[in-house]
């Protein structure tokens, strides 16, 4: 434990320390299991209705998977807004908790032209201060001379190998968002599949086309389709449960990332602050091995005592 | 590229003046939709038992509650758009273009006037019955019998639904949009939820939880907290009425479409035959034979 760190400046425990740790481990332990378990269940289904002859079915089954994996996406869109971009005055999880039909489709847009700073505040690695100073975690917690130049460094190193990462992956799901959206609204507003016993796609020759997946659009004039013919349907099905499961991934390490912070902050039985755990504790980082010198591993293994886990 | 929507019809006027083709389309794949959502639904339903029969943990518990409950309201959401589509004439656009508070609206409706919903499973009135089945005394009472019958299981059915949707919704919809929801153990566990905790009503049944809906109003933030009994009870419960509001739709989309097919107003709903008296059943099963 250590004494240096002062708590006066931490903000109110009442009103945002517990309610925070609380949302946080709530997202952990009921949040993604929960989504994890939906997904995996809507590829049981649509590998079930995938066996019968009935294709409409087979494209409710599909739109399943793409509604429960797309929930996964839409979820990390919150969170990375309310951690990220938080309404000013308030706990950032309140920001997470605000409706807004905009939400996804802003984050997933506005995120290919964010900076470091901004993709190292939503990885938990840097805090934003309210003036819109960007701190590392040492310097937020006061406790930058506890860590030697070459500790800071290492952790520089490994920051920056983090967020290249992420920056790739949330790219990725930016596409899928971009891509699937639709098919996901369809889903969840009246299960707006089209019939394949009525309706065929053709080219502009007249040639019957295969789409994966076909459903119409809302809010058009004239009734519209939006269909794949890229994919099969078992390739989009593959797409969408990997990026709902990298969403989920993704999801996981921001949220213990934040935890880490509250797991340093020790609580008495009434949510009192009563002291501070070791800061060396604060960091974790997820990299590929390529992008992570041995130097800066070394030394954050050794002198930090981070253990480092392939994945 | 383009789609060809292919409707084989002796009167395409009369399939544009029930919704159009579209419309009709979709009306006619609602089994294969109703299948899926049955399954899905009873899937999520299964989960939530087997957790609960391996005694996993309430915050895993209170999640595969809420799944079943969210996938329970996308079938009373399927219901109430169709019931809003067929309100007015340009159903298609109804379908394709309501917003939450629309579905809000129709299910409301049906609180304080059941029969504008009644009227879309396209029952015949008492005056078609009668111009039918005038020749035939035995036949009329054993269909007015079979209407009524329907009318009040509709109404039974419609109930379970609308509670589900007005009691649910906002809940369900928080699932789907970012997921704000504190499990139960979070909120009443040691250390508490700070504020969270003070907000809540403990429902007093576990697993529960407690969901978040913020509204900003100016620079005004309020976050009502809701709890949600998740308990096997409540759980079973937005199973069955979601299962109600799959059947509501299969029958309301068999009533529209086997009406528009064969260029019905209304149709005669057979469900209730066997519990007859035997004279009438047989009045009205030679009717029925006969057409």
């Amino acid at each position: 434990m250590s004494d240096r760190l002062d708590t006066s400046a931490f903000p109110d425990s009442h009103r945002v320390i517990l309610p925070s740790r609380a949302y946080l481990l709530s997202v952990r332990d009921q949040t993604l299991p929960t989504r994890r378990r939906a997904i995996e269940d809507a590829e049981e289904l649509y590998s079930e209705l995938g066996r019968d002859d009935d294709q409409n079915a087979r494209d409710m089954a599909l739109l399943g998977l793409i509604g429960e994996a797309m929930q996964a996406l839409e979820d990390l869109a919150y969170f990375g807004r309310g951690y990220e971009n938080p309404l000013q005055g308030i706990a950032h999880y309140v920001t997470a908790t605000i409706y807004s039909a905009l939400t996804p489709t802003t984050f997933f847009q506005q995120l290919k032209k964010w900076d470091d700073d901004r993709l190292l505040v939503l990885a938990g690695l840097r805090v934003r201060e309210p003036g819109g100073d960007v701190l590392s975690m040492a310097r937020a917690f006061d406790a930058e001379d506890q860590f030697t130049a070459v500790e800071l460094a290492a952790i520089e190193e490994a920051e920056a190998a983090t967020i290249k990462l992420v920056r790739g992956y949330l790219i990725e799901l930016a596409r899928i968002w971009d891509q699937f959206f639709r098919y996901f609204h369809a889903y969840k507003h009246g299960g707006l599949a089209v019939n394949r016993d009525d309706c065929r796609l053709l080219d502009d020759d007249g040639n019957p086309q295969t789409a994966s997946i076909a459903v119409w659009w809302r809010r058009k004039e004239e009734p519209q389709v939006h269909a794949d013919t890229n994919l099969t349907s078992d390739q989009v099905a593959d797409a969408i449960a990997k990026a709902g499961r990298l969403a989920l991934q993704i999801s996981g390490f921001l949220v213990e990332s934040r935890l880490r912070v509250f797991q340093l902050i020790r609580l008495d039985d009434a949510g009192r602050i009563v002291g501070v755990e070791d800061p060396r504790e604060l960091w974790g980082f997820w990299f590929h091995g390529e992008d992570l010198s041995s130097r800066a591993r070394g030394v954050l293994e050794r002198r930090l005592g981070i253990a480092f886990t392939a994945l | 590229m383009y789609f060809e929507l292919t409707i084989r019809h002796h009167d395409h006027a009369y399939v544009e003046s029930r919704g159009g083709h579209a419309f009709f389309s979709h009306l006619r794949g609602a089994p294969s939709r109703c299948a899926y959502r049955r399954r899905a639904l009873e899937g999520a339903h299964r989960l939530y038992h087997e957790a609960r029969d391996r005694g996993d943990e309430e915050s895993r518990l209170s999640g595969l509650g809420l799944l079943v409950l969210q996938r329970a309201l996308l079938c009373a959401e399927d219901l109430g758009a169709l019931l809003y589509a067929l309100d007015r004439e340009d159903a298609w656009q109804r379908l394709t273009g309501y917003r939450v508070p629309d579905i809000e609206g129709v299910f409301l409706g049906v609180h304080t006037d059941p029969e504008q919903a009644l009227a879309q499973f396209r029952l015949p009135a008492d005056q078609e019955l009668a111009s039918e089945l005038s020749d035939c005394p035995v036949a009329l009472e054993g269909a007015r019998e079979l209407c009524r019958r329907t009318r009040l299981r509709w109404l039974y059915m419609l109930e379970g639904v609308i509670n589900l949707w007005l009691r649910n919704r906002d809940v369900a919809k928080a699932t789907m949009h970012g997921y704000p929801v504190i499990a139960g153990d979070r909120a009443v566990g040691t250390p508490s939820a700070g504020m969270i905790s003070d907000a809540l009503r403990d429902p007093g049944v576990r697993p529960f939880a407690a969901a978040l809906i913020s509204t900003v109003e100016g620079s005004h933030v309020t976050t009502a907290v809701h709890a949600v009994p998740l308990d096997p009870t409540a759980v079973d419960s937005f199973a069955r009425n979601g299962k109600l509001a799959i059947k509501l739709v299969e029958e309301l989309c068999a009533a529209q479409a086997g009406g528009i097919e064969r260029g019905y107003g209304y149709m005669l709903p057979l469900e209730f035959l066997a519990r007859l008296p035997e004279q009438q059943r047989e009045a009205l099963e030679g009717r029925v034979g006969r057409e």
